[in-house]
């Protein structure tokens, strides 16, 4: 007992150094007593409505701003820090990757906690996870570590009260422009408990003398989101991200780039024998290289070696385009409608023209 | 005394132009947060996708034709606990919409709300 109040103690100032463990009275996680834990959780009052933000006089969007430590005990060289950062969130041209910690632990993203015997999960809809070991080992040797969104946790569980200590997540404004801009060296004390069947609370205790003139400690609150049964998939920003600038400014870009590039001309269905009569391997010009055409069912099919064989659409007899990769081929015929090459546009946009292998 | 000074300016600064930029993978730096406005128009898509969702809104300008406005929404994750889902608006629907516009003044803007034309909430509200 005495063991582990020195351990508590010892979490609450930050006094354990990374190499060392985070206590060795830790218990394996009581999964019984733990089931509350389970389902989605949200810290209070961040639920976005539906423009994602929250509003900019409520309590919540306070508590969000306060997290990116506007109000820390910061020294000359932390208040630099903190410039810096609101100049890259005001400037309103950075993106986020994810929030990482220790945003991830109060923001209008979801959480989920899944507790296993000797280690728990945190993952945040947002896509971080953070992995805390919480059987007694310690942190990963220096020369095993660096400075990560996510940083390296382990824990503890004494009862119902889940602590956690965590190094090496330093602010990264590539990754979130908007956290609070703490030192590669800071640490952070969590302490977790459920302190009603619909309610954890947390208390977060950052320790950067670097940056900070004393701990600086955050308390939230965590409920049950309302109409949200699961995590949800966030995707990367690159699925259908319209936020560009003008030059000038950021901005909406006005249309879908993908839908633009997903609209297909109108395809003519050519018979079975309008196709055959371009089978066959074809010489392209100035390369050595033969292209092989083919009919599968009512498509014409053509590729080159090594190259995968891709469908063509029939705009007409003669022409045709393929959509998978941007290209064009336009077979050319004699006097007596045989056909003797093609002309067309490459995958890399280029003319390209070749002849046909046939000779009578 | 310094700390104070910024603090309350940095605050500010977040509040109006950016900082609940949370869910949005983008701060709300283009949108003008201190003017809404209203517009009414037939849905023309409905983009469920992250990291935005985007209602495509055809809306008819005074010479009597059909601009597109792109209006921002939250990703899928949040608009799903608010009780919307891919059908909620669907092309062709007549709606209302209270955006917070582009600064730029490009047709497109934040939400705020969005009813039908009787002004039924739509999503869990509805």
């Amino acid at each position: 007992m005495r063991g582990r109040i020195m351990v508590l103690a010892a979490l609450a100032t930050g006094a354990l150094l990374p190499g060392q463990a985070i206590a060795e009275s830790c218990e394996p996680a009581d999964l019984a007593s733990l089931r509350g834990w389970g389902g989605v959780w949200i810290a209070e009052g961040m639920q976005a409505p539906i423009s994602g933000r929250l509003a900019t006089d409520s309590a919540a969007n306070r508590q969000l701003i306060r997290m990116v430590g506007l109000d820390a005990p910061w020294n000359e060289a932390g208040i630099a820090r903190l410039e810096e950062m609101v100049r890259i969130t005001i400037a309103g041209l950075q993106k986020q990757a994810g929030w990482g910690f220790p945003m991830m632990m109060n923001t209008v993203a979801p959480l989920s906690f899944v507790v296993a015997p000797q280690e728990t999960f945190i993952i945040s809809q947002y896509r971080d996870i953070r992995h805390v070991y919480t059987d007694g080992r310690p942190q990963p040797a220096k020369e095993d570590r660096w400075p990560t969104p996510w940083g390296n946790s382990i824990g503890c569980w004494q009862g119902d009260t889940l602590t956690i200590k965590t190094i090496d997540a330093g602010y990264d404004p590539k990754f979130n422009y908007a956290a609070p801009p703490v030192s590669d060296d800071a640490k952070f004390v969590e302490t977790l408990r459920l302190v009603a069947p619909d309610r954890l609370e947390s208390t977060m205790t950052v320790i950067d003398p670097a940056l900070l003139t004393q701990p600086w400690t955050i308390h939230i609150s965590y409920v049950h989101p309302q109409g949200v049964d699961r995590l949800i998939h966030d995707g990367d920003m690159f699925e259908n991200d319209r936020s560009v600038t003008d030059g000038r400014s950021p901005t909406i870009a006005s249309v879908r780039e993908s839908e633009r590039a997903a609209t297909p001309r109108p395809e003519v269905r050519l018979s079975e024998a309008q196709i055959d009569r371009l089978v066959g391997d074809y010489f392209i010009d100035g390369s050595g290289i033969v292209m092989h055409v083919e009919r599968r069912g009512g498509l014409l099919w053509a590729g080159t070696d090594p190259q995968p064989t891709l469908p063509f659409h029939a705009q007409d007899p003669l022409n045709f385009e393929a959509r998978a990769i941007d290209m064009t081929l336009r077979f050319k015929t004699d006097a007596a409608g045989r056909v003797t090459g093609f002309e067309g546009r490459g995958p890399d946009g280029q003319p390209m023209t070749g002849k046909s292998a046939y000779r009578p | 005394m310094r700390k104070n000074t910024f603090s309350l300016w940095a605050f500010a600064g977040l509040a109006l132009a950016v900082a609940p930029a949370a869910p949005a993978h983008h701060s709300a730096a283009m949108f003008d947060q201190a003017r809404s406005r209203e517009l009414t128009g037939t849905v023309r898509q409905f983009q469920w996708t992250n990291p935005h969702c985007y209602i495509q809104l055809l809306v008819r300008n005074a010479n009597g034709e059909d601009e597109e406005w792109s209006i921002e929404m939250a990703a899928p994750m949040h608009l799903y606990g608010q009780g919307w889902r891919p059908t909620t608006v669907k092309p062709g629907d007549r709606i209302k919409v209270k955006i917070h516009p582009l600064r730029n003044g490009d047709k497109g803007g934040e939400i705020e709300d969005a009813v039908t034309l009787d002004g039924k909430p739509l999503g869990r509200r509805s």
